[in-house]
């Protein structure tokens, strides 16, 4: 009885696995196919022979290595920004006792609720009487401001951290900023990390900042890239499409290789429930 | 200086990238856009104050109201069955939780959150194009003749409920580590009384978790109704207007007519339903929800 029911569970299991797998095979299937070979009934599984050629012929397609490198500069500005400003601010919210500090701190929880439709308007009159429009900034300039989900995140970690460890420092003399160079940051990796991967896989999947702010082709985006060639080319060379798709994708696959359990606790730590 | 007031200091230094940023990026344009909503504001010529007209205007406007309609099918459909769908793949790895391939499948269920949603809208829109899609030709093998999914007035507003079903992982997760505490005790004292596990799991598991379901259903709900990007991409509204929502049309106005008060105004409109929505919610679940400790 017991046996059966762990047999069913992962039979679904392996079902659903398959399906959700599913779109991801077809990609790098039809990505290194013919177009002949699927854009007929009943498509093939799988290639009639492995085209690598395809993603050679895929980044001339699309100005690939224009839009990588456009999205690779804004994300890792934005990972690098939201860890350093982020992590100072958390400490002022955990570490150091002032008047008005919960407040402060609701309000700022307050503000992952706030749609971005709401503000995204004043925000491109402001960035643009700051002359950033026609620039990367409106996209990760606000992000070395801090990112109100990364100091919520470090702050319940570094209020795990017994003040007592900090005693012993202040006693020696320390001042906040030493507390938190020397004994706050070396112990804040593994949250550090979760931070930087998510602000960083954010960034690279962002699709409504670059609309909105990136005006010059030249500037674009992977994601908005794509978006862009679908629907401007009517007959789609979804074989090319689908190599640049891949590529665009795989950062995200190592990310996920070398990172995922990080990812996992990060959202657990986030719902709010293990703090 | 007194220490109270030192502290004071190096706390608002510390806290003062933030503080800027927070007056900046939130505070200041969540105002101003309220002050916008009230005004015909059009970035090239200056601004005029009109009071409540644009909200006015925006009661009159049959594609607002049918913007709203699609947002709220999205949310209405799209948010619940995104939900079960968690909660079922999280209660299925949570029973085989002690074995090794939990993770692999925790793994394949939570990736796709990881991938640009941009990237999976092309994988469907070739998969369910209606020449040679793949879903198609397996829909047609089975006998069934497979409609035009994104391209029919019916069936585009499923189809993009569908595929966001991929977009389930962080719920899932949230869902697995709240079963993962609810007491062994209280699941084995059920056992000894003769529960069955449906028993169980609809008189002990839900019950224990219904926190987090909550938080999950408001966490999605906010999201969803934003949803944008996908009905953008797919179908860019269409077919007929079917999939245009919220977010497009305040996009549209904003950024293509250049009408930024009006657009304003039906994000204020937006920000108000997310708003009373969260707290109806919340009033209405205060007291089925279980809360422990």
């Amino acid at each position: 009885m017991r046996g059966m029911r762990r047999l069913t569970v992962i039979s679904l299991l392996i079902l659903g696995a398959l399906i959700f797998l599913f779109p991801f095979y077809w990609m790098v299937m039809v990505s290194l196919g013919k177009p002949e070979d699927f854009m007929k009934t009943p498509p093939r599984l799988f290639p009639s022979s492995l085209n690598f050629q395809n993603y050679t012929e895929a980044v001339r397609y699309i100005p690939f290595f224009r839009y990588f490198f456009n999205t690779l500069w804004i994300s890792c500005m934005v990972t690098l920004g939201s860890v350093v400003s982020s992590s100072l601010v958390a400490y002022g919210f955990s570490k150091i006792k002032w008047p008005g500090r919960e407040v402060l701190f609701l309000i700022t929880l307050g503000t992952m609720m706030l749609p971005p439709a709401v503000t995204v308007i004043p925000l491109y009159m402001e960035f643009k009487a700051f002359g950033w429009l026609g620039s990367f900034k409106p996209l990760w300039v606000p992000a070395w401001f801090g990112s109100a989900w990364a100091i919520f995140l470090l702050r319940q970690f570094y209020r795990s951290i017994p003040d007592e460890l900090l005693d012993s420092a202040k006693i020696d003399g320390a001042g906040h900023f030493q507390i938190w160079k020397t004994i706050i940051l070396p112990m804040s990796r593994a949250p550090l990390a979760v931070v930087a991967l998510f602000q960083f896989v954010w960034s690279w999947k962002n699709f409504f900042g670059p609309l909105i702010f990136l005006r010059d082709q030249n500037m674009y985006t992977l994601s908005l890239g794509l978006a862009f060639f679908q629907s401007r080319h009517g007959g789609t060379e979804w074989h090319l499409l689908m190599a640049a798709a891949t590529l665009t994708t795989i950062p995200t696959i190592i990310i996920f290789f070398l990172a995922s359990r990080y990812l996992i606790e990060g959202i657990k730590i986030t719902s709010g429930f293990k703090g | 200086m007194s220490r109270k007031r030192k502290e004071l200091i190096a706390g608002l230094i510390f806290v003062s990238p933030w503080l800027l940023g927070l007056l900046l990026f939130h505070v200041y344009p969540f105002i101003t856009s309220f002050y916008y909503s009230l005004t015909d504001f059009n970035p090239i010529k200056p601004s005029e104050f009109v009071g409540f007209e644009n909200y006015r205007w925006l009661l009159e406007d049959n594609l607002f109201w049918k913007s709203l309609g699609n947002t709220l099918y999205f949310v209405g459909i799209g948010v619940p069955l995104s939900q079960l769908t968690a909660l079922l793949i999280a209660t299925g790895l949570y029973s085989v939780r002690r074995s090794r391939v939990m993770r692999t499948f925790r793994g394949i269920f939570f990736f796709p959150i990881l991938v640009p949603e941009v990237v999976m809208v092309l994988v469907w829109l070739l998969m369910l194009n209606s020449e040679f899609g793949i879903l198609n030709s397996f829909l047609k093998s089975l006998g069934i003749n497979p409609p035009s999914w994104f391209l029919s007035v019916t069936w585009a507003k499923p189809t993009i409920i569908f595929l966001r079903l991929w977009f389930i992982g962080t719920s899932m997760v949230i869902y697995l580590s709240s079963l993962n505490e609810v007491p062994e005790e209280v699941i084995e004292a059920a056992i000894i009384d003769g529960a069955s596990p449906l028993k169980r799991f609809f008189k002990i598991t839900i019950p224990m978790i219904s926190p987090v379901i909550l938080f999950n259903f408001i966490m999605d709900t906010i999201g969803t109704f934003q949803i944008f990007t996908e009905p953008f991409v797919m179908t860019e509204g269409g077919p007929a207007r079917s999939t245009y929502t919220l977010t497009m049309f305040i996009y549209t106005n904003a950024f293509q007519h250049l009408d930024m008060g009006y657009a304003s105004a039906a994000a204020w409109m937006t920000f108000s339903l997310i708003f009373v929505t969260t707290v109806v919610v919340l009033a209405v679940t205060s007291r089925r929800v279980f809360y422990r400790g």
